[in-house]
């Protein structure tokens, strides 16, 4: 990974996007396969929580799934690609949301996130489908996942008032 | 006792530039009433004090809430509000509302402007979505939006006279500070040092929103707008701007952003303002002084150039922005009366300074530190303590004060009464560990794993009163929080402040003893006013909403058991949220009708 730190981009980052830019990608992973999910399964993964007709089953699984190599380079590439600079170091947010708590605007299951960093997200989030291969964004996720902020179980909770009077879901702003 | 006085600069008896200055002349005006309240700082030389005594240290325990008003808003509300005649204007944090309010009528919304920021501005916002306020002049509020607009609103309408397209959010840009305006120009500057910015300072014109001028804080001289006429005190040399970088791209990407307090002394006719810390924070990829970063620029408001500068930290190691508000004032010290500039930097240190060549008079910690020893007031140059160097891929421990400083952005006051400046400031350490990081535009770029905590005695903030003849404290307040409010200073002997757990204080301006405090519905660190009502009375606003950097474990929900988020400053605010939530609310207070 050491090369992509001394990338210097000063383009813009749409020209950023241009994976001729992120060549480390193709050399070290172009051997393997590429886990590109296709249309088809990408327009299948809910981002609203509430499905007219549910499905059974993940629609993309990480392929990286408890990949311990995979949890090393996803936290290089958190690290590498800016990620700790927004979401903070351990996931604890920033200018970014955190990723170690259970709440998640865009699902936390496994193809939410990888969708979310592929297409990024209104509030500031960059779109990196044009910028990293699959590989790497499934690694990012496998990364991200063990930060400890699964989805929230179904049942309420009651804090030492860790955020009182604040009754909005997060997103409405950030 | 009155050892000094306020400057009269703010007074029409200077000359020699009134009749080329309407917009000037106005806003001079205009500052000088203190029923009104035109730009953030009240006048051009930031003192953020009134001349109003209704309100004073006997009967303001007897101060009440007049009326409120919500913003909508729940991230940090940074701004003060503007009173201009007989209407309250408001700026929001992003969405950048701005809200006409009626004082006749206890604030009912006449208007309120919408200049639809971007919603991903949001994103490279370094430290919340604050905005710090607008000024007024010619009819018109002019402020900043998230997104880097400039824009100018009909006062009385409400409706857009012009907006200025000034920078970027792909390339990590947004703006936040409050604008003033001098001589027919809305001076206004760039944020984002932790996104590899470059900073700048423009100029645009007050009718029309033309940009008349643009002085960058790195490069060559002339994009910095150096000349024949720049006599920086302590250094020499052409194009620093540059040469004191590793690369072309280094000072292209190297911050010096322009996000915090411009003042004015017309009879100069000089404006001063800082430049932020240097980027990325990890110093190892930028060896060198990284002029014009961390510093203090004089500049001829008219052609834009530079009159002097001054860096207040060479090669910045820990983001010490330089950027904090310098107040103006005329001080007869050691038997002389002097024209100078006091600054209260991130580096823990109050600067008392000529403010025509730009030498340092004195230089005191008005907090602990332990990464300045002294300032050589000869050289000019910070004699930095060994042993706190950040290194690389290791974490140096108990380094004072953090990178929000000393104290940060929030605003100090004068009063020309006591002769005190009153400093709302921190007293944060902190665990620092850096690292190689990699520009990618539009992205973070620190380099650095970062984790505050409190500074010694446990209390992380102070509320100050400074005696800037003899440069030393003459009393504190212990805060439990970093004291993230601005300050003001009245007639009445008494002084303001608001803190992040819910109270809006009153103190004896020379005691400083509590005279009355209010609890509110979100934590203070907005800037508090005061004006005279159309009913003839005294009234003091304040905008409470928690947030900001120091605020962002509650504006931003983050996971307040991981101390690095918000560029470590989570790891001293960890039980923040347990004390206020967010809610942007204004509060308007005054003495009760009858008095007992």
């Amino acid at each position: 990974m050491g090369s992509i730190k001394r990338l210097v981009l000063l383009s813009s980052a749409a020209a950023a996007a241009s994976s001729a830019l992120f060549p480390v990608f193709g050399q070290e992973w172009g051997a393997r396969p590429l886990h590109r999910p296709s249309a088809a399964q990408l327009l299948e993964v809910p981002i609203s929580g509430n499905p007219i007709v549910p499905r059974r089953g993940l629609p993309i699984e990480n392929p990286y799934a408890n990949d311990a190599g995979a949890i090393v380079q996803g936290r290089k590439l958190f690290d590498s690609l800016n990620c700790s600079g927004c979401h903070a170091p351990l996931g604890g947010g920033g200018m970014g949301p955190p990723l170690s708590d259970r709440d998640w605007i865009y699902g936390g299951e496994p193809a939410a996130i990888y969708l979310s960093i592929a297409q990024g997200r209104p509030n500031g989030m960059p779109a990196w489908s044009r910028a990293l291969p699959p590989q790497s964004i499934w690694q990012l996720v496998t990364y991200i996942r063990t930060l400890g902020g699964a989805p929230a179980p179904d049942a309420g909770s009651t804090e030492k008032p860790a955020h009182p009077g604040s009754g909005r879901g997060r997103g409405s702003q950030r | 006792m009155i050892r000094s006085m306020l400057c009269l600069l703010i007074s029409a008896a200077c000359s020699g530039w009134l009749a080329n200055a309407p917009a000037s002349d106005e806003v001079v005006r205009l500052s000088q009433d203190d029923g009104q309240w035109v730009m953030a700082a009240k006048n051009y030389a930031n003192t953020r004090f009134s001349g109003l005594d209704q309100i004073n240290a006997g009967n303001v325990k007897q101060l009440r809430v007049a009326w409120v008003f919500s913003t909508g808003v729940l991230n940090g509300h940074e701004a003060a509000p503007l009173v201009v005649k007989d209407t309250m204007y408001l700026v929001t944090p992003w969405p950048n509302l701005l809200y006409a309010l009626d004082l006749n009528q206890a604030g009912a919304i006449k208007w309120v402007y919408k200049p639809n920021p971007s919603r991903a501005a949001q994103g490279v916002a370094c430290c919340d979505v604050v905005n710090r306020g607008a000024a007024y002049a010619e009819g018109k509020i002019f402020f900043n939006t998230l997104d880097n607009h400039t824009v100018a609103v009909d006062a009385a309408t409400g409706k857009e006279a012009w907006k200025t397209k000034l920078g970027e959010i792909a390339m990590g840009e947004t703006m936040t500070m409050a604008p003033i305006v001098v001589k027919n120009k809305v001076l206004v500057g760039n944020s984002g040092g932790e996104m590899g910015v470059r900073g700048w300072i423009t100029a645009l014109d007050t009718r029309n929103g033309r940009i008349l001028w643009q002085a960058y804080s790195t490069g060559p001289d002339k994009d910095v707008l150096i000349g024949p006429d720049f006599k920086p005190p302590y250094v020499t040399g052409e194009n620093l701007g540059a040469t004191t970088w590793p690369s072309e791209t280094a000072w292209q990407i190297g911050g010096g952003t322009v996000w915090g307090w411009i003042s004015y002394d017309p009879e100069a006719d000089l404006i001063y303002y800082g430049t932020s810390n240097a980027g990325p924070w990890n110093a190892v990829q930028r060896p060198g002084d990284n002029k014009w970063t961390s510093s203090v620029f004089a500049r001829d408001p008219d052609t834009g150039m530079a009159r002097w500068a001054y860096q207040w930290n060479p090669h910045d190691l820990y983001d010490y922005d330089g950027i904090n508000e310098n107040v103006l004032l005329d001080l007869n010290i050691g038997g002389q009366d002097r024209k100078v500039l006091v600054h209260a930097d991130r580096n823990g240190y109050m600067y008392v300074m000529d403010r025509l060549t730009g030498e340092i008079i004195s230089a005191e910690p008005f907090v602990y530190t332990n990464t300045v020893k002294r300032v050589d007031l000869k050289t000019g140059i910070p004699d930095l303590a060994t042993g706190k160097e950040p290194q690389l891929g290791k974490f140096v421990k108990d380094i004072c004060p953090a990178p929000p400083g000393g104290k940060d952005w929030q605003p100090m006051a004068y009063s020309p009464r006591t002769g005190f400046l009153y400093v709302p400031h921190n007293n944060l350490c902190f665990d620092m560990r850096t690292m190689e990081v990699g520009y990618i535009a539009g992205t973070p770029y620190v380099g650095a794993e970062v984790a505050m905590k409190a500074g010694p005695g446990g209390n992380r903030g102070f509320f100050t009163a400074w005696d800037p003849v003899q440069n030393k404290k003459v009393w504190a307040i212990d805060e439990p929080f970093p004291a993230w409010s601005g300050a003001l200073a009245t007639a009445g002997d008494v002084v303001f402040y608001g803190t992040m757990d819910r109270w809006f204080k009153a103190v004896d301006a020379k005691t400083g003893r509590e005279l009355w405090k209010f609890r509110t519905g979100s934590g203070v660190i907005g800037q508090p006013i005061t004006y005279r009502g159309p009913d003839g009375k005294q009234y003091v606003a304040v905008l409470a909403g928690v947030g900001g950097w120091s605020g962002a474990v509650v504006s931003g929900e983050l996971d307040p058991k991981v101390p690095y988020g918000a560029l470590g400053f989570v790891g001293a605010m960890q039980d923040l949220p347990k004390v206020t939530g967010e809610g942007g609310t204004l509060y308007v207070f005054a003495l009760p009708e009858e008095q007992p």
